[in-house]
């Protein structure tokens, strides 16, 4: 039996049939661009793209090393992050390449100096006098403050929470100090406690730690009533609660020393370089940004004369002790 | 071929694919302009979160490298713990590892790579940069790895440097599924929109298919046409219009009827203001006779017998007389357009009756050769006896002193009749041959023709679904052909 279809249902399937095809026609190309579009999108490699490669003088030394000894008043990385850019600077700025010899403590840097094993180095104040005496060291630049002065202050911190209000207060109180070799944080506080009538024996504890940092560390934690730091240091550590309760008088700065039998083109090379910086110039504030902050304001020439302050203080103290 | 044709054929399928596919590229151009932002995006916030952390792991390694310096803590031992805590911390690490500066690996989460040295030339080269950076690629021990490479470095002191590989599949799910979303939504926007598109278009051809459906249903010739469906939307304008056009058409056909009427009567009254002269002869002849008739009556009016012959014979003329006025009463009269059987043979001899004084004045024979086997048409009778006198007149005045007239009728095989009328009057030129069918168009003086016989002639004949055809000899001959069909004209 022959089924028989009208006409116009015939156009209606027809119809029906088309629109099909041309909705599979639309399908098929869709799917197609997004295959090509999908295998681009989640293929995501990407090579490492263009960088800049340390400069070969940094990389792959091959003029002269001059190294650079450090005392220990800060740990490794802090010093490294302090003192490194100024390596940094004095090899783009001389001859020579110039690295860090850290040390564990600041009579083994004298030492180096003394060995040759170091050609040039950061001291203290204090060692610098020892070390001047002792092994004819010598100083060549010491460091401004950011009023453009080369001293620094030795400051007593503590903690609102004990109530020291002055030096008075700090009876029966437990002192932490840095390192008995440093200027600022031994016998300095010690002097200051004579001229107020108050005796180390009257202290409820005093305890030396290695870094100015740990001092700082102790007097936070409440571990310690109070402590005696550099003034930058108290500065770096202002925002973190530590109340300043009392100043030295101005100590000249920690100096850039060399060894009695110094090299002179290094010293020359050193000090053309280091005295050029002028920190109200935008193009050496932006260099020396990252610098330690105690050498971040410029240098002048030192002189062993400099220092007879810390000799003069010195003196006194023994006197009196 | 065909799918090229059917879209040429199709304006529906030209707009659906022009408008669908500015609407599919434009959104599939939107679509992979955000798919390669956010892809981006992406890959910049995963490199960037890459990079913090491989910052944050840098520092504490830095850290054990500068103390390891001097100290007397084993740093690899240092370095390997602190690897280990930190892939237990941080999710999707696949590999750690710290190289020195000479691109030998002092630690590595893999510890049987350690002491390798590195020789692959990007690594090397990578390792010395002085910033962080990523790369990402495909790996065969660790599948697709976003590696990060930080500097150990502090100024211009350098350690080495660290490279972490982190799990870039989570990455490239983000992608994937931001694909996946984006084509669900390109493809139903364009999808919905050429199909609404398409359903649109489809349903406008539609309504033009109505119209055009409805358009041939118009007959003008029947006043009672139905109208068509009224709509509300722009098929509706269209058809509302259209039907104030029909109605204009309509109009327009009855003034041209009318006119076209008004010109027939016209011309036929002018032909039998040419016929007066021949009507009058016709008249005036049995007049001359009748009056002839009473003054012999009147002379010998006892003489019974004499009368009764000549009452016959007045009677006779007075019939003459009748006969004469009828024919000319018959064509003059206007009558409404009426389809019957006509004999054309019949007809030829009426109208050549009412000429027989204006044939016979010109000394003109006429020569007929009439088919009698010929049917009778279809046609308007009076029409017919109009086209057939503007013919025959046509003939006679295109001869000027004497001459021949010869009509011919004739059945074809394909059920038409063809009239032929054939004089050898002076002839039609050849430039005139084209214009002759034209109203008003006259080579006679004014006052002898209006111009409108052959122009009537040629309406009279197409109405009737026929065809004229003309030859002409100057000088020499003329002849004109009618072709009329035989059946009944719609």
């Amino acid at each position: 039996m022959k089924l028989h279809i009208p006409s116009a249902m015939t156009g209606y399937l027809m119809k029906i049939r088309n629109n099909i095809i041309y909705g599979l026609i639309f399908i098929l190309l869709f799917l197609t661009i997004s295959i090509i579009f999908y295998k681009t999108t989640v293929n995501i490699a990407q090579p490492y793209g263009d960088f800049t490669e340390r400069e070969s003088m940094y990389y792959a030394p091959v003029i002269d090393t001059v190294y650079f000894g450090v005392i220990s008043r800060y740990p490794s990385n802090v010093i490294y992050r302090g003192y490194q850019p100024i390596m940094d600077y004095l090899t783009k700025n001389t001859d020579y390449h110039f690295e860090l010899l850290l040390s564990d403590s600041y009579d083994e840097t004298v030492n180096q100096l003394v060995s040759g094993e170091a050609h040039a180095a950061f001291l203290g104040s204090y060692i610098y006098v020892q070390a001047h005496d002792l092994h004819g060291i010598i100083c060549i630049l010491k460091p401004l403050n950011e009023n453009q002065e080369p001293f620094f202050r030795s400051v007593l911190i503590t903690h609102p929470r004990t109530g020291i209000k002055s030096i008075k207060d700090l009876s029966g109180k437990r002192l932490a100090l840095p390192s008995q070799q440093s200027f600022s944080g031994n016998w300095l506080p010690i002097s200051l406690l004579d001229k107020n009538d108050i005796s180390i024996d009257d202290l409820g504890a005093v305890q030396f730690f290695p870094f100015h940092q740990s001092v700082v560390y102790e007097v936070l934690r409440g571990n310690f009533d109070a402590g005696a730091v550099k003034d930058r240091v108290a500065q770096e550590y202002s925002d973190r609660g530590i109340d300043v309760f009392a100043y030295s008088d101005p100590i000249p700065g920690s100096p850039i020393v060399v060894p009695r039998d110094y090299d002179e083109a290094i010293v020359k090379a050193i000090m053309n370089a280091l005295l050029a910086i002028d920190p109200a110039d935008p193009e050496y504030s932006a260099l020396i940004r990252d610098w330690d902050p105690e050498f971040a304001h410029g240098f002048v020439p030192a002189h062993n004369e400099d220092y007879n302050t810390i000799r003069d203080i010195l003196r006194q103290f023994g006197e009196n002790r | 071929m065909s799918v090229i044709h059917a879209i040429r054929s199709s304006l529906k399928l030209q707009i659906v694919l022009i408008i669908g596919g500015v609407i599919t590229v434009l959104m599939m151009i939107i679509s992979l302009g955000i798919l390669v932002q956010w892809r981006s995006l992406i890959i910049q916030q995963q490199e960037e979160n890459a990079q913090s952390i491989a910052t944050a792991f840098s520092i504490p390694v830095l850290d054990a490298l500068i103390f390891g310096e001097h100290t007397r803590i084993i740093t690899g031992d240092l370095l390997e713990s602190h690897i280990n805590n930190f892939r237990k911390n941080v999710e999707g690490i696949k590999y750690i590892s710290i190289v020195n500066d000479s691109q030998r690996i002092i630690a590595h989460s893999d510890l049987s790579l350690y002491n390798e040295l590195i020789t692959d030339e990007t690594t090397v080269r990578v390792s010395r940069s002085e910033s962080p950076m990523s790369s990402i690629f495909e790996d065969n021990q660790y599948g697709w790895v976003l590696e990060t490479v930080v500097p150990l470095q502090i100024a211009g002191k350098r350690w080495g440097a660290a490279f972490i590989g982190f799990d870039a599949e989570p990455t490239r799910k983000k992608i994937r599924d931001l694909f996946y979303l984006l084509f669900a939504v390109t493809f139903f926007v364009t999808g919905s929109t050429i199909g609404v598109l398409y359903y649109l278009i489809d349903k406008i051809m539609s309504s033009l298919n109505d119209l055009v459906h409805e358009v041939d249903k118009i007959d003008l010739e029947s006043d009672n046409a139905p109208a068509l469906q009224p709509r509300k939307d722009e098929i509706g304008f269209l058809i509302r219009h259209f039907e104030l056009m029909k109605e204009r058409l309509v109009q327009s056909k009855h003034q041209l009827e009318n006119a076209q009427r008004q010109i027939y009567q016209a011309e036929k009254l002018a032909s039998i203001g040419r016929l007066a002269s021949g009507v009058a002869h016709e008249v005036n002849n049995p007049l001359n006779g009748i009056r002839f008739c009473m003054y012999n009556i009147q002379r010998d009016i006892s003489n019974r017998e004499q009368t009764e012959q000549y009452l016959l014979l007045i009677n006779e003329g007075i019939n003459h007389i009748e006969s004469v006025v009828k024919k000319l009463l018959g064509y003059a009269r206007q009558q409404s357009r009426s389809y019957e059987p006509v004999d054309i043979n019949k007809a030829l001899h009426t109208v050549l009756g009412l000429l027989d004084y204006r044939i016979k004045q010109k000394k003109i024979t006429i020569n007929l050769n009439l088919d009698d086997q010929i049917d009778k048409i279809q046609a308007d009778p009076n029409l017919m006896q109009e086209m057939l006198m503007n013919l025959i007149l046509n003939s006679v005045d295109a001869i000027e002193h004497s001459g021949n007239i010869t009509i011919h009728t004739l059945k074809t095989g394909d059920n038409k009749i063809v009239i032929s009328i054939k004089d050898d009057g002076i002839g039609i030129p050849k430039e005139n041959l084209k214009k002759i069918f034209d109203p008003f168009f006259t080579t006679k003086e004014t006052g002898q023709g209006t111009g409108l016989g052959l122009s009537v002639t040629y309406g009279i004949v197409e109405s009737h679904g026929g065809s004229i055809q003309v030859s002409s000899i100057p000088g020499e001959e003329t002849e004109f052909s009618i072709t009329l069909p035989m059946e009944e004209v719609a």
